[in-house]
């Protein structure tokens, strides 16, 4: 191959956003700023720390990102985690019942999560409700279900010790849950890269009255981006378990605005059809080194809010600028 | 657009209501009180007769607790204490949980929509969502001639004093004795020496405020400890545990031994402590059951070796007291000492040495309600 071939075979790459450029160097440039303040950001300890705190978030985006390049929101995700969290913790060797189904717990988890994304995904499709109204019904009902499981007791101590085992050091000096937020976000690539699942979803949020008009069951490739992002959520919401030890109903305080950013941050595109897994990955990322890099830099934890939400709006602005056009739309 | 599609638009807008409003109301909270009940007078309420107030047959008392919601452990233990109460005086029928789920404006149509039912033989306790929204319960309490003990909030400026006999107390807990005692059992715990890092609360907050406030004292008695940074982890578990891991690469073996600002940070700091190898001992305030557990079953010198006993049952257990005294008239409250009116509850600190005698926070077994002042500290300034 020539090196014009070549040339001309990045700048499709490049251009097409499978890679987010923007938001990469954007990650790069706030690295280097906290490098400068502390050297010891790019300690491989602290390295170690940031990909430990991205995981579960991680997790979470990669779910919310297809949901997102339909062109539809999912906010569900605190409830959805609340319920991955403390079913769980009622399943896995605990203080509060005689179950102990080990590893066995997250799988049912993860289903009883996906329930919660089967009810939004058919009242947004069938019933053609906004995604962000069922997506609210249905984090009320996870909280709901959360806090019924909770009950009026202690909050469920996990036991097991193999299951806690996961939030331990592992291989490389990474978790068992940094290894298996890998694998998540890897499968998330596939899906997105290879699979119909994830053509269609950009099909969908680019045109979705092309998208019909060209015979593709626009309905069940919706319905199954809200069932696969609650899966996602749920799995998280086990993460939190086996990193913290206990179940909560408050296990995804936070994550909402977290997910949220690092989807907006990276570059994928609220109206749908751009952007992508790595894109919201990379986003949570930078939200997390922000955090992180400010603790080093000793900046005085009044500022930080003031700091981290300055970051995000300039890295808003710097990442959508070409797409102010489009995005006046939902404004 | 054709019918049967409209049809289905419609039905599913009201089905996606129905479905935020049975989440919403799913709490089982009070608000069952229909508006046409609700009279101007207090035509309906009980034993509403009495100018004066007190002398109410306690068999009329209605006991109310209002708190945010019982998926948090710490309501869960004032609704412990709140029950053992009403159990001793054997009114457990009477006795009523509401939950305003961190929403001001329902805690206050709830505590509307019981005064209007029972009026001046209701019983309150409340932990006011914010400051803000006590006065408008004063009003209504007043109004109704009721009984109301309050916990945590109160804008400044006001008080039970000055507020009259309806408002029988306001207690607290003394953030500034707790941090300033649960960092003192830290330090002995690290020998006297060597340097901490503090995990403070949200920062706008008083109680996290007085907290600091006391670690910052006992620094000052301890010269040979240095802090070596402090952040907010902002209460919570998952936060403290990040904060924790990025200390730990800030500060490396520098660290030998973490202060935090409740029990939850400290926890996510004990877990981040564990999966780094890390052996140091850090303090927590709240006494939660695990905290409890966590002592009990360390060294007493690395990992959870420090809190303060919970409150929480104490707070709901003694509210009612002191509140359901004023209202069966063997209290009057305008001639009780200040100390008895505002006043902060005793602190214990529970360490490795007295852990096995401390009973858990919802363990409500050895509560004693027949001198109801017995949990008072001191007063409020």
């Amino acid at each position: 191959m020539t090196a014009m071939g070549l040339q001309v075979r990045a700048r499709r790459i490049l251009g097409h956003g499978a890679i987010p450029v923007p938001a990469l160097i954007a990650l790069l440039a706030v690295s280097g700023v906290l490098t400068i303040l502390n050297t010891r950001f790019m300690s491989v300890t602290n390295l170690q720390t940031i990909v430990d705190q991205t995981a579960i978030p991680a997790v979470i985006v990669v779910g919310l990102t297809f949901v997102v390049l339909t062109g539809s929101i999912d906010l569900s995700v605190e409830g959805v985690v609340a319920v991955g969290s403390m079913v769980t913790s009622l399943l896995v060797m605990n203080d509060r019942n005689d179950l102990a189904l080990g590893a066995l717990a997250v799988p049912v988890a993860v289903i009883v999560g996906g329930g919660l994304g089967l009810v939004a995904g058919l009242a947004v499709t069938r019933l053609r409700i906004p995604s962000f109204l069922a997506t609210i019904a249905t984090w009320y009902i996870g909280r709901g279900i959360a806090e019924l499981l909770f009950g009026d007791k202690a909050k469920p101590r996990v036991l097991d010790e193999g299951f806690i085992a996961w939030s331990h050091p592992l291989f490389l000096g990474f978790s068992g849950l940094v290894w298996l937020a890998i694998v998540v976000v890897l499968f998330g690539l596939l899906l997105q890269q290879f699979a119909r699942f994830g053509r269609y979803a950009y099909a969908i949020g680019g045109s979705e009255e092309t998208t019909k008009l060209s015979g593709i069951p626009v309905r069940r490739y919706r319905l199954g981006a809200f069932i696969f992002s609650s899966l996602c959520f749920a799995l998280a919401g086990a993460m939190v378990t086996a990193r913290t030890g206990v179940g909560a109903v408050a296990a995804g305080d936070g994550q909402l605005f977290l997910a949220v950013s690092g989807v907006v941050i990276g570059g994928t595109l609220l109206i749908g059809g751009r952007g992508g897994v790595l894109h919201s990955v990379v986003g949570v990322l930078i939200m997390v080194v922000i955090a992180n890099g400010m603790i080093l830099a000793d900046v005085s934890p009044y500022w930080q809010q003031v700091v981290q939400g300055a970051v995000v709006l300039v890295a808003v602005i710097a990442t959508v600028w070409r797409q102010r056009a489009r995005l006046r739309v939902i404004l | 657009m054709t019918r049967t599609t409209q049809i289905a638009r419609t039905t599913g807008a009201a089905l996606a209501v129905l479905l935020l409003v049975a989440a919403c109301s799913s709490d089982g909270g009070a608000t069952t009180a229909p508006a046409t009940d609700a009279p101007s007078t207090n035509a309906s309420a009980p034993a509403a007769t009495s100018a004066g107030g007190s002398g109410c047959d306690p068999k009329d008392i209605k006991l109310v607790q209002s708190g945010r919601g019982l998926e948090n452990e710490y309501y869960v233990s004032v609704d412990a204490g709140s029950k053992a109460f009403a159990d001793s005086v054997g009114l457990l029928d009477n006795y009523q949980w509401i939950a305003s789920d961190g929403d001001s404006q329902k805690q206050l149509s709830q505590i509307t929509s019981i005064l209007a039912q029972s009026g001046a033989c209701t019983v309150l306790n409340v932990d006011p969502n914010e400051s803000a929204i006590l006065p408008a319960i004063l009003d209504a309490v007043v109004a109704n001639n009721a009984w109301l003990t309050v916990q945590w909030n109160r804008p400044e400026g006001t008080s039970p004093q000055e507020t009259g006999p309806n408002w029988v107390a306001f207690m607290s807990e003394d953030g500034f004795v707790q941090g300033h005692d649960t960092a003192k059992a830290l330090f002995e715990a690290m020998g006297g020496t060597g340097g901490i890092v503090a995990l403070q609360g949200i920062l706008d907050n008083t109680v996290a405020q007085s907290r600091f406030a006391g670690l910052q004292k006992a620094l000052e008695e301890y010269p040979d400890i240095k802090l070596l940074g402090d952040q907010t982890a902002k209460w919570d578990r998952t936060e403290g545990q990040n904060v924790m891991q990025t200390f730990l690469t800030k500060f490396g073996d520098e660290i030998t031994g973490v202060w935090a600002g409740n029990d939850a940070m400290g926890l996510g700091a004990v877990a981040a402590n564990e999966a780094a190898g890390k052996k140091i001992p850090v303090s927590g305030i709240d006494g939660l059951e695990e905290s409890l557990k966590a002592i009990a079953a360390g060294d007493g010198k690395s990992g959870f070796i420090a809190t303060t006993q919970a409150n929480a049952a104490n707070q709901g257990g003694f509210g009612l007291a002191i509140a359901y005294a004023a209202a069966t008239g063997e209290i009057d409250p305008t001639t009780e000492p200040d100390e008895h009116r505002a006043f902060f509850l005793k602190t214990n600190i529970v360490t490795k040495a007295n852990v096995a005698d401390i009973p858990a926070p919802d363990d409500t077994s050895k509560m004693d309600f027949s001198d109801i002042w017995s949990v008072v500290g001191a007063a409020i300034p």
